[in-house]
């Protein structure tokens, strides 16, 4: 089995989901602060915030910070399969790497949501027989990969138990 | 399609029902009695309490008949099938191989019918695999008695496909006893433990459940100002009052918490047979538990104040079969393998359970020592919301507080010193805390996830925290190394995987 270190493709639109929920939150707050204010009704507020121009840059900014975020995010997602364990290691200053020993893995997920059917992409999560990190999942694989990883874990389970 | 052979198959004892029935007896006459205060509150009529007394004796008398008379169960060679449920019929089979925890429940009722509860546990979580109520007492013996030999000729080669049956009494050797608590032992026992506590802080919830609130307040009012108009003048005489009368209830909580203990740890004995430890207690309900040595995940050895008062430790292990509902450990499973040790007992009994472990363990590999002062860290936040508080309140003076730093820094200290790690061949020992001490004896093959985990402050000061996880570790304290030094936790890991991946081709091979 190769031990090479593969990166990750595609996971940036966690990035615009991230924007889309700052936009929501940014509209909202300033629709919130008008009807608070007893300035507006809510509907007339949403048509005054949908036009005015000014407001336009927030959600833009949020799209733009989410879209960094989760660049930077799939950036630094990186796993790695040996014969000794299957390894997950992602982020800069939260900075964790979880290895499971191929022999401990219980069963495997693949699970894809609509957005990551569009961009031909899934979700792995492997399931072990631990207690509070029971399940270790690695988001936005291409398809191709992540099947490749499943049968290939799968294939090493063996039927020994490993308790 | 063939008809499966039911020839050979087995039925519970024919007074599980009746017993099944007795169980229910305190639940049946708690309903009636609450539709009984019911009835006589609303005047809704006789025809409630009907319903209800109808509904409870159905509960209490068909549905144990209808288990009996559905309950089948066929013992085979390697194998127990479980033929139950009255519209739901379900048949399952439960290799003998795969039971982690058997264990034996008899209560009062049960001792009188010379009867016995059977639970048999896998690693499969929530609910015991079999679950049978109640066997002839030497049929549940017989049963309890095959499992353990089964286990015992398989433990080697874990998965033959023929194992052979002829050697069938012949692997079991005479019991070893390993520990028995003495009388004066199961006192102190019952001086450290809280039963009485726990039980209280029940009581008193329940109570609150069941008296109205209104009365409650009216009679802490009535009570208080009858205390006041007594007291009125003399404050020592009522400091003098109130203290001994905390030192009363304590006294009494001692009392019923050493008198519980008693009654459940009467008897207690620690055995060995076939390589699996039995674990024996009870006056009146006596249970006994028994579990494979080889799935023991790990070991917590525990000292805490009281304990080391009384220069005793407590040793726990923990099963895979634990159930994991709700984050509670189920009751059957037998945890605390060694309720109540002195130290000498206690080594002597750690050497024989893992020979391979030098114990007492003399090389300790010590954490980032000059990080003791992030231990403190937690409390900082708490200490500026009281003295915020306080100085609100008294002004100046509430700054005080922060002198419990000074004792936090100094437990701080005390505390990394006794923070480390060993690597004793196929073990990992972790030890920590400094007032209440623990140590995590754990297999490297039992582990099941590693991880090595740095947050900014980590990033900072070079250091990183081992987060650990192995099975069944439901109730107990995570399995962790933290600010161990960043290169040092680098090749820990790379170590304890490269172990845990060989120990399980090694086994692998032997199988």
């Amino acid at each position: 089995l190769r031990s090479a270190l593969f990166s990750v493709t595609g996971n940036s639109f966690g990035g615009f989901i991230l924007a889309l929920f700052i936009a929501c939150i940014a509209v909202g707050t300033h629709i919130a602060v008008r009807v608070i204010a007893r300035e507006q009704e809510p509907a007339q507020a949403l048509a005054a915030v949908l036009q005015s121009s000014g407001y336009i840059w927030l959600p833009l900014l949020g799209l733009l910070t989410g879209a960094w975020l989760g660049w930077r995010r799939y950036r630094l997602i990186f796993w790695r399969l040996d014969n000794q364990a299957f390894c997950v290691r992602r982020g800069y200053l939260w900075y964790s790497e979880s290895r499971v020993p191929v022999s401990r893995v219980q069963h495997l997920d693949l699970r894809r949501g609509p957005l990551q059917r569009v961009f031909g992409l899934a979700n792995l999560v492997v399931h072990t027989a631990g207690t509070r990190m029971n399940t270790v999942s690695i988001n936005g694989l291409l398809l191709d990969t992540a099947q490749r990883l499943r049968d290939r874990l799968a294939h090493q389970l063996d039927c020994d138990d490993a308790l | 399609v063939k008809r499966p052979d039911h020839s050979q198959e087995q039925r519970l004892h024919p007074l599980s029902w009746l017993l099944g029935l007795l169980g229910h007896l305190p639940q049946v006459l708690l309903t009636v009695v609450a539709a009984l205060m019911m009835t006589a509150r609303n005047d809704t009529g006789p025809w409630l309490l009907v319903l209800i007394v109808v509904l409870g004796l159905f509960h209490a008398i068909i549905v144990p008949i209808l288990h009996y008379l559905t309950y089948h169960y066929r013992i085979e060679q390697d194998r127990l099938i479980v033929r139950s449920g009255i519209l739901a019929r379900t048949r399952r089979e439960i290799p003998f191989t795969r039971i982690h925890n058997v264990a034996l429940h008899q209560n009062l009722w049960h001792r009188l019918f010379n009867v016995a509860e059977l639970r048999l546990e896998s690693a499969a979580g929530s609910e015991a695999e079999a679950h049978m109520r109640v066997l002839a007492l030497e049929q549940a013996l017989a049963l309890e008695q095959l499992i353990r030999g089964s286990s015992a000729r398989s433990a080697p080669t874990i998965n033959a496909p023929n194992v052979p049956v002829s050697v069938k009494n012949s692997a079991t050797s005479t019991p070893l006893l390993l520990l028995s608590l003495p009388l004066a032992e199961q006192i102190r026992l019952g001086l450290l433990s809280n039963q009485a506590w726990i039980g209280l802080i029940a009581l008193l919830g329940i109570g609150q459940q069941f008296m109205p609130e209104k009365i409650i307040s009216e009679q802490g009012v009535t009570w208080a100002k009858q205390a006041d108009s007594f007291f009125t003048g003399n404050t020592l005489y009522l400091i003098g009052i109130a203290a001994g009368l905390c030192l009363l209830i304590w006294l009494v909580m001692q009392a019923i918490s050493v008198l519980l203990t008693v009654i459940q740890y009467h008897g207690f004995k620690l055995t060995e047979i076939d390589n699996r430890l039995t674990v024996e207690r009870g006056l009146f309900t006596r249970r006994r538990s028994s579990v494979a040595r080889r799935r023991i995940q790990s070991w917590t050895l525990y000292e805490g104040i009281l304990q080391r008062l009384f220069a005793r430790k407590q040793l726990q292990v923990d099963i895979a079969s634990v159930a994991q509902l709700d984050g509670q450990a189920s009751v059957e499973a037998e945890r605390d393998v060694v309720p109540l040790a002195s130290m000498p007992v206690m080594n002597r009994l750690l050497q024989h359970l893992l020979p391979h472990v030098q114990w007492p363990v003399s090389h300790w590999q010590s954490v980032a020592l000059g990080q003791w002062w992030r231990l403190c860290l937690p409390v900082i936040p708490v200490l500026a919301l009281i003295s915020a508080l306080a100085c609100w309140q008294w002004g100046s003076k509430g700054m005080w507080v922060w002198v419990w730093l000074i004792w936090s820094a100094f437990k701080a200290r005390e505390q990394i010193r006794r923070m480390g790690w060993a690597l004793d061949g196929r073990y990992l020992i972790i030890r920590n805390g400094w007032l209440r001490r623990r140590w995590r004896l754990i297999e490297l093959e039992k582990l099941q996830v590693l991880q090595l985990q740095r947050s900014p402050l980590d990033r900072c000061f070079g250091t990183a925290t081992l987060h650990l996880d192995s099975a069944g570790a439901v109730g107990s304290p995570p399995l962790e190394l933290r600010l161990v030094p960043q290169a040092r936790a680098h090749k820990l890991l790379d170590y304890l995987t490269q172990a845990t991946a060989d120990g399980q081709r090694q086994t692998a091979m032997v199988s």
